[in-house]
């Protein structure tokens, strides 16, 4: 399997530029999530890389062949990408095994390892011995997994997934992703995952591409988007985040609430900081500082709590406090906030 | 239009604004909206009866009460004519027209009623809303764009047809453009108001196009809609189960029986049994001809159509309308002139014929085929493509298994109106050679309903094959559909096939970049 390269590729449609210069890299052998609200271009260059869609400038290198430049379109037929579209888009006058098989170069000879892929992909995906039903009888579920089946069959040189799991139910979604994901790393395939999901793009991916109006913002392994967001904007859409006013002096972050230490180094200056819910404690009334609690939200595996601080100078802010389950009796409560914070310089 | 112009404009013009042209314009315009009036109510009355009601035997009903489409317009005036000699006139041609007819509307109504979801309506009631109230209200609108075209269909029919008013001698367009063609020299009155009537039903086209509504249906969510439960009747049952008996009876039952009853006296007036089998056996090989040539040239140019959106595809898609608003009387004398003078060797042999049929009927499966390409998703085909399939292999492999439905729609429309068709075949057809329907004219035209009845009988037995298919089709897709996650038709097929989808709102194409998140 292999490398793929997306350099400065930029596409518009009409005089509305969809992508404006997009740089990805996906190692071989890994699973990339590019992670965007909707419209920001993401299936757009899901659909330029397929070969869908002619690039207006940029590259795409696969396996170290251009298939998208300056002057080159190779035809999707050609590029050895398969696609996994959203709701699987599995062909509806086909049985299962047909449309694993679909893509298999078939001779006469071949028909019977032909038959033996199809096994082992639907083993792979946990579908053994629904070879012969319809799609129409197939759950969403199943139906995503056969996609991915198929879309593996012909020992694909890249795997593109376009929201694959949206259409799930929240309880089979979880389900699903973790086989495809077994399935996509048992099969060694570089994989890209379009997805507005950032639970899910944390989750499942090796790298996360976040993309905002076009162009990729911050690639980098799930910890570090989620650690050192390159933006607050980026900070807000891969996880909750508290932003308080915050100021930058001798490598100390100080704030309402107290001052933190950097995440990152950075110089002096006015700006805001960003940190997690979870960094926020509840603490026995009395200690640290005094907040009212505004609201609670019980998940069942942990708990939110929004609060709102009293700061020195009698200064209210809002702040979200995650909790392993458990939320205050009372109305008042401690807060203490630990752990290093990132901070962005510009106004509040 | 040629021949039309040849006589001069001012002949032309003189016979445009005659009076007696004028009347017949008001005729022709009175009887077709008085028939599209009427089709309105029946079809979306029986189709709301059969389909949210507990109507009794309401299955069994709902695939006979569209049978009636297989009886050709002039086979039941022929029936009514042949009893009530007095029914001749505007009354007898309405009722005749009616009770062919009203399946066009039926059908795709019934098809709308199945696909609306039923949590509107029960919405509507759990906001108040009395069941009237909802009916007007949230399930009319509903089904409004499939009524809509059922009703144009309906007007174009009552416009374009020939067969009805001529055997009950009511004087519309079409019967005083083949008398005139017929009974004089100068051809050019007829050539005239063909244009006259073409023109005429361009306008009712265009007119149904801009008043079509533009609102589509939003659905959040892709859980398949559950089938409604049936209303209750309650005391208005029988009265309802009557009026369903009395549509059939009149459309169905009424000119069976007819038949039946000149088949048995018309024993004794000799059924020439070689000459019986001669029609039917030339009905079926012109229509089979017709459908297959119209087939094979709609495979293509609906694929096109439907996959390419360029100029063009919009001039395939207008020509699509244009093509359908084309009564056959006008198709018939225009390749007539066209045979005369420029094909010689084919005119008045099978292939003009063919070509007539052609003309008449590729819009028709030109839509079908296009409608059911329209409505696989794109995505397959580009799916198909990743996995390593060229153009072409995706082409054979997907987009023609997928359209499977759509052709076979296409290609029993056309047969089976290839079969009903009578002014094209009795002006195309070649020398000494008769159909089941020209004997029909012929014998019904001397009076002899008798010996016509063979004739009649054998071809609504023979337009009941492709009647019932179309049916079966028809009812079928939308069960099958719920299931792939193709977006459900905006009309049912039988419309679509022969005016082309309304085009679907929020399509994914390449100029919605993100279109597919939002489905």
């Amino acid at each position: 399997m292999s490398h793929l390269q997306i350099r400065g590729v930029t596409k518009a449609f009409g005089d509305q530029p969809v992508l404006r210069g997009v740089d990805l890299e996906v190692p071989s052998g890994r699973l990339a999530a590019v992670l965007g609200p909707s419209g920001c271009g993401k299936t757009t260059l899901l659909r330029v890389v397929a070969g869908f869609e002619r690039a207006d400038g940029g590259s795409v290198v696969l396996a170290g062949r251009e298939v998208t430049g300056p002057g080159t379109h190779v035809a999707p037929e050609k590029r050895r990408v398969a696609v996994v579209p959203q709701e699987g888009a599995l062909f509806p006058h086909l049985t299962v095994a047909e449309n694993v098989a679909f893509g298999l170069r078939g001779g006469r000879g071949a028909r019977r390892t032909g038959r033996a892929r199809v096994g082992e992909l639907l083993e792979l995906v946990g579908l053994r011995g629904y070879e012969d039903r319809m799609p129409a009888q197939l759950s969403g579920g199943q139906q995503q997994r056969v996609a991915v089946a198929r879309a593996l069959a012909p020992q694909p040189d890249v795997v593109l997934l376009d929201e694959p799991f949206s259409a799930l139910d929240a309880a089979l979604r979880a389900n699903v992703r973790a086989d495809v994901r077994a399935a996509l790393h048992a099969a060694g395939a570089t994989a890209v995952l379009v997805t507005h999901d950032q639970e899910e793009a944390l989750s499942t991916a090796d790298v996360v591409a976040v993309m905002r109006d076009g162009v990729v913002v911050q690639a980098g392994t799930p910890k570090e988007v989620y650690r050192f967001p390159r933006d607050v904007e980026v900070a807000r859409f891969v996880g909750e985040a508290v932003v308080i006013p915050a100021t930058v002096r001798d490598g100390v972050v100080w704030t309402p609430l107290g001052h933190l230490p950097l995440a990152q180094a950075a110089a002096d200056g006015v700006g805001r900081a960003v940190l997690r819910p979870e960094q926020v404690h509840l603490v026995p009334e009395g200690e640290g500082l005094m907040a009212r609690v505004v609201d609670r939200y019980f998940y069942g595996h942990d708990a939110s709590v929004a609060l709102e601080v009293r700061c020195p100078g009698d200064v209210l802010l809002p702040v979200l406090c995650r909790t392993q389950g458990e939320m205050p009796e009372g109305d008042t409560v401690g807060v203490r906030i630990a752990g290093p914070v990132n901070w962005f310089p510009g106004a509040a | 239009m040629v021949r039309a112009g040849e006589s001069g404009w001012a002949t032309a013009w003189e016979i445009v604004v005659r009076e007696r042209t004028l009347r017949l314009v008001l005729r022709s315009l009175g009887l077709t909206a008085a028939v599209t009036a009427a089709c309105l109510v029946i079809g979306i009355g029986l189709a709301w009866l059969t389909t949210r009601t507990d109507l009794p035997v309401r299955r069994t009903f709902g695939v006979v009460a569209a049978l009636p489409l297989a009886v050709p317009s002039y086979v039941a005036a022929y029936a009514w004519i042949s009893t009530f000699p007095n029914l001749a006139g505007f009354w007898g041609t309405l009722l005749v027209l009616v009770a062919c007819t009203y399946p066009y509307v039926y059908l795709p109504v019934v098809a709308a009623l199945r696909r609306a979801d039923p949590s509107l309506e029960e919405v509507s009631r759990s906001l108040g809303r009395s069941s009237l109230t909802t009916f007007l209200r949230v399930t009319i609108p509903q089904i409004r764009p499939a009524a809509a075209a059922g009703g144009l269909l309906v007007a174009l029919y009552a416009l374009s047809d020939f067969g009805a008013p001529s055997l009950l001698r009511y004087d519309v367009f079409t019967r005083v453009i083949h008398d005139s063609y017929r009974s004089s020299f100068d051809r050019t009155p007829a050539a005239v108001l063909s244009l006259l009537l073409v023109v005429l039903t361009i306008a009712i086209t265009v007119g149904e196009a801009r008043s079509r509504g533009r609102a589509g249906q939003a659905r959040v969510g892709s859980g398949v809609a559950r089938t409604a439960a049936p209303v209750g009747l309650g005391r208005w049952k029988p009265a309802a189960a009557l009026a369903c008996v009395g549509v059939v009876g009149v459309s169905l039952a009424f000119p069976a029986g007819t038949l039946l009853y000149w088949l048995s006296v018309g024993s004794s007036a000799r059924l020439d049994l070689g000459r019986l089998t001669d029609a039917a056996t030339a009905t079926v090989v012109v229509a089979v001809l017709g459908a297959v040539v119209t087939t094979a040239l709609a495979i293509p140019v609906g694929i096109l159509a439907a996959r390419h959106s360029g100029r063009s595809a919009r001039v395939l898609e207008q020509a699509t309308y244009a093509g359908h608003a084309l009564p056959g009387v006008v198709v018939a004398l225009a390749l007539v002139f066209l045979g005369v003078r420029y094909l010689q060797p084919i005119y008045q042999e099978v292939p003009l014929l063919v070509l007539g049929y052609a003309v008449l009927f590729l819009p028709a499966a030109v839509g079908a085929v296009r409608a059911s390409v329209a409505q696989s998703p794109r995505r397959l085909e580009e799916v198909s493509r990743s996995l390593g399939l060229g153009s072409w292999a995706t082409l054979r492999r997907v987009t023609v298994p997928l359209a499977g439905p759509g052709i076979a729609t296409g290609a029993a429309l056309v047969l089976l109106t290839a079969m009903k068709e009578l002014p094209a075949t009795l002006l195309l057809r070649p020398t000494g050679m008769d159909t089941l329907a020209t004997r029909l004219w012929t014998e019904t035209g001397s009076g002899a309903y008798a010996a016509a009845a063979p004739y009649a009988a054998a071809l609504v037995l023979l337009a009941i094959v492709p009647a019932i298919l179309l049916t079966r089709v028809q009812t079928r897709v939308v069960s099958r559909t719920t299931a792939a996650e193709a977006p459900a038709p905006a009309v049912a097929p039988i419309t679509v096939a022969v005016l082309g989808p309304t085009r679907p709102t929020g399509s994914t194409g390449p100029d919605s970049p993100e279109g597919g998140a939002q489905r």
